[in-house]
């Protein structure tokens, strides 16, 4: 333990007197829990809803081989009492979106510290932080990268004050269509996987989009299209159910996914005009490609011939039918998982075969696991710095020196000051912020007679504003409910449509959020067609100080996939990281800059004015840059 | 020097070093697994490296202390069933068992007893906690031997470290201009800008003339005034080591406090600036051995090594210093050139 008593009292005396609550148990959370121990916090509470993986061990210190399928939070608290016994940690293996850890819940804590990988978890913390008026410290690392801020409500900014940056995701017929990209092929991959094994999802359809816009006006298609519907085949049935029907016969997928729609897209000639098109693969006649790759690699690293494909879509196949078999009831649905083999095998191989057929670059499955999986390098010493800059921005909470907390960034080489850690002043709220200005408000764009309650409560709420147990009203006087939080009361308004409750353009929405003690007031406007053929954009008011990294980002539309944050019962399971539907922040009518209105101007805590847009862009760009 | 031998990565490797492969490349993991660390001095600063150097996945990692482990201590790797035992014994079992894969040798000798051939047996030795005269020592050894050495410390809030790479060639990815849009592609292209590697040499200089060179004059003003005072205190903690032969304990607090205001205007005298003051407040923060303080410079340095192992990405040359208590910043400069 390290000898604390080398600062003056009260420094000690709030650690001692402190309480912690630290969230996630992973790359950070390992290293921050090491060293509060040792910088003699005695009270902690650790709460992560994942299991251990053995790609964790490389960092994650507190975990050993043996652990591997077992709760962080629980294996992390064992090897952290190691360090100092008589320290009480609470672990909790749970999610902390659940209802349990409401406002009351997080007001018992002196400071929060999110150890965390995703924004929906982030931006649900930061809500409940601000509920309760606690501390909270925030960081992330990405490699070689990391950033650690602090947020205090009325004192910050708080962590929705900022646009992020968009998941990035692709037009439908991009991915069913046109590929040109791996990654194209690869996201068209673990949506067949959803639709042959997993929860089928409308947005993520395989087959040939003949609503491509793209193909319109053609004769040819036209008349194969009608001819396709007339003859009421595979249109009418789901990917499902045509594949039970042959017990998932591996050739009859094959022919179908790499033989017939691709003959089928051939015919919509339009397409091809300008795009090298696909050729279709025969079963009967697979390409063997000797390969001339580099030796030395890791075995995953090497790219399989289209044969070698072949091969681990059959194998893969008939070990993902088998379990799916074996499941029943409501959970009759595979969920794909980047750590699990079969599901890893079946993507390479079939976004391999589709590149293969579109003459576009094959990957190897090491490089398919990152992008499918979304992976995000990872190392110790990273991990290790930013939890130590974590406790030193606790210390100066706990001292109650709020004016010398900064956000601070660490830098894979010496910035301008010749920095590899370096400070910056907290900005202080946004007063439009969706989140934490006094009337929070945002405006959503979509299509009243399409979009169902559902959709905008799972998509819109849920997805992209991070909702997790809405009340909406409709504000027409008459104080309609659209959405109830309490389970049955609006289960018939689920399937209808936004319009059915005469909600129109200029419709205000009273969306409250009881468990985050969040209201924010949704303004509609109906729009028949958004870019993109995205279902929804949302825009809040216009940002005075837009980061550069801020990027127009989309609604749904097939993306990389989804993600509910759960507790991990089963230890295959886990959070995909970083996917989130976000929102779009766009400027209103003024599109400049640098024009400024004196009344928002923001102020740095320390009290210097900040130059507005352009100072904050230089101070980002002195600096690398993660989203967090 | 790395070892010249042909090393592959077994498929065990493969998956536990995953993410860091996906990040630094196969290349710089076979560097890494052959390379034989010294690291000399277990106290907070030491068990920070020595897991950051044990889950990377070196070759082997020989831990060099006579100390004594004491209760209390910023050595997390220290059970409290092994206070009393020498520090490297006592934390040998959990340094092991961050990644059975590499070799953990332990040598309880007292470091000045060591020779020319000792040190010669390794790539890369990291010293901590030691007199800066027995650091020059072992450096002029080093370089004799073409072994890069770096010598860190950390006091309470901060800390600092020196590196020594002697002429050091490393290889870094640049980008170059994306591709052009493929034609009738509606969609917003993901254009992966494409890199290209470009190979440096870095020369750096021993840590005599480090430690004895004068920055002020050196460096431009801008520079100094930013590490005045990390420089200053650096060297003042450096020679009240040697003077007293302990680091400040609390139990002297203020008499080592007023030790150390002592030292450091002497050096400022040596320097001719005299006028120039130096915040002593920053001399209460020097006591004992803060974990973040550890964690942080520890981080920096392990990641150094890393990065002087696998010859990818420029290293830090020559000093790095930190300090959470007064600009929480870790600031890099070139002292002595």
């Amino acid at each position: 333990m390290a000898d604390v008593n080398v600062a003056p009292s009260l420094l000690d005396d709030s650690i001692r007197k402190s309480k912690i609550l630290v969230v996630g148990a992973g790359g950070i959370g390992c290293e921050l829990l090491k060293n509060l121990v040792l910088s003699g916090f005695n009270d902690i509470l650790v709460i992560d809803l994942d299991t251990i993986d053995v790609s964790n061990l490389n960092r994650q210190f507190l975990f050993q081989k043996e652990h591997v399928g077992k709760s962080k939070a629980v294996i992390a608290r064992e090897s952290a009492l190691g360090f100092n016994p008589n320290v009480t940690i609470v672990a909790k293996h749970d999610s902390v979106m659940n209802s349990e850890y409401n406002v009351t819940f997080f007001k018992q804590f002196t400071v929060v510290m999110n150890a965390l990988d995703n924004r929906a978890a982030r931006s649900h913390v930061n809500r409940m932080c601000l509920a309760a008026n606690v501390p909270l410290i925030e960081s992330g690392t990405a490699g070689y990268l990391g950033q650690v801020t602090a947020i205090r409500k009325g004192l910050s900014e708080c962590y929705d004050c900022n646009p992020k940056a968009g998941q990035k995701s692709f037009p439908g017929c991009t991915i069913r269509n046109t590929p040109s990209e791996p990654i194209h092929c690869i996201v068209w991959a673990k949506h067949l996987f959803n639709q042959l094994f997993g929860e089928a999802d409308p947005d993520e359809d395989v087959s040939p989009d003949t609503a491509d816009p793209e193909a319109a006006g053609d004769a040819g298609s036209v008349a194969l299209q009608n001819q396709a519907s007339e003859a009421g085949n595979v249109t009418r049935v789901s990917t499902r159910a045509w594949a039970q029907q042959s017990e998932y016969d591996p050739s009859k997928l094959f022919g179908k996914f790499f033989c017939d729609d691709i003959k089928y897209l051939l015919s919509m000639d339009k397409l091809w005009t300008k795009r090298t098109p696909p050729t279709p693969l025969s079963w009967d006649n697979i390409p063997e490609e000797i390969s001339d790759q580099q030796g030395g690699l890791i075995k995953d690293q090497k790219v399989w011939s289209p044969a070698e494909c072949v091969q681990a879509m059959v194998s893969s196949i008939k070990i993902l039918y088998q379990r799916s078999k074996e499941l029943n009831g409501e959970e009759s649905f595979l969920v794909w998982d980047k750590d699990d083999e079969a599901s890893m095998d079946f993507v390479t191989a079939c976004s391999n075969l589709r590149s293969h057929v579109f003459s576009i670059p094959k990957k190897s499955r090491f490089d398919v696991k990152a992008m499918a999986g979304n992976i995000i390098p990872a190392i110790a010493t990273t991990n290790a710095v930013i939890a130590g800059l974590i406790v030193f921005e606790a210390f100066k909470i706990l001292e109650g020196k709020w004016e010398e907390c900064r956000h601070v960034y660490l830098n894979s080489k010496p910035n301008a000051l010749n920095k590899v850690i370096a400070p910056s002043s907290l900005d202080s709220a946004n007063p439009k912020c969706y989140v934490c200005s006094p009337h929070p408000e945002v405006t959503v764009l979509l299509n009243v007679s399409q979009m169902t309650v559902q959709s905008f409560e799972d998509k819109v709420l849920r997805g992209a504003l991070h909702m997790i147990s809405p009340d909406v009203m409709v504000d027409d006087g008459k104080g309609t409910v659209l959405i109830s939080s309490e389970e049955g009361e609006t289960t018939e308004n689920m399937s209808k449509s936004l319009s059915d409750f005469n909600i129109s353009d200029g419709t205000r929405l009273r969306c409250e959020d009881f468990h985050q003690e969040y209201d924010l007031n949704i303004t509609i406007i109906d729009r028949e067609h958004l870019e993109e053929n995205r279902e929804f954009t949302v825009i809040a008011d216009p940002s005075q100080l837009q980061p550069k990294a801020a990027v127009e980002s989309s609604g749904p539309q097939p993306s990389t996939s989804s993600s509910k944050p759960a507790p991990s019962t089963r230890a295959t399971e886990s959070v995909e990281i970083d996917e989130d539907l976000d929102v779009i922040f766009q400027k209103g009518t003024a599109n400049d800059d640098h024009q400024q209105e004196p009344s928002i101007r923001k102020r740095s805590i320390s009290g210097q004015a900040d130059i507005g847009s352009a100072s904050k862009k230089l101070r980002l760009s002195e600096n690398d840059i993660i989203e967090l | 020097m790395v070892a010249k031998e042909e090393v592959t990565i077994s498929e065990a490797e493969a998956a536990l070093y995953d993410r860091q492969i996906r990040l630094w490349g196969l290349e710089a993991q076979k560097r890494l697994r052959a390379a034989r660390v010294l690291l000399i001095g277990l106290g907070g600063l030491g068990a920070e490296i020595a897991k950051n150097l044990t889950l990377s996945g070196i070759k082997s990692l020989t831990l060099l202390d006579h100390s004594i482990a004491v209760a209390n201590s910023a050595n997390f790797l220290i059970p409290l069933e092994n206070v009393g035992k020498n520090v490297v014994e006592a934390s040998l079992e959990r340094v092991q068992r961050l990644n059975p894969m590499v070799d953990i040798l332990t040598d309880t000798e007292n470091v000045t007893a060591k020779n020319e051939d000792f040190f010669s047996g390794f790539d890369v030795v990291c010293a901590t906690r030691l007199p800066v005269e027995e650091s020059i020592r072992i450096n002029a050894i080093c370089r004799k031997h073409s072994i890069p050495f770096y010598s860190g410390d950390v006091f309470g809030f901060g800390g600092f470290f020196f590196v020594d790479l002697l002429e050091h060639e490393y290889s870094e990815e640049v980008n170059v201009p994306a591709a052009t849009l493929k034609d009738g592609c509606t969609a917003k292209k993901n254009d992966p800008s494409e890199t290209k590697t470009v190979k440096h040499t870095l020369n750096y200089i021993p840590l005599q003339a480090a430690f004895e060179a004068d920055p002020s004059s050196q460096l431009n003003k801008r520079s100094w005034q930013r590490i005045k005072s990390h420089f200053i205190t650096m060297k003042s903690l450096l020679m009240f080591r040697s003077q007293m032969k302990r680091d400040p304990e609390a139990a002297n607090r203020q008499s080592d406090i007023a030790k150390l205001c002592e030292i450091r205007d002497h050096i400022l005298h040596e320097m001719k600036l005299d006028n120039q003051m130096v915040d002593s407040g920053i001399f209460e923060t020097v006591f004992g051995e803060l974990s973040p303080a550890a964690a942080v410079v520890g981080g920096v340095l392990a990641q150094e090594i890393i990065k002087a192992v696998s010859h990818k990405d420029a290293p830090i040359r020559n000093h790095f210093f930190f300090n959470g208590a007064t600009d929480f910043s870790g600031v890099v400069e070139a002292i002595g050139f």
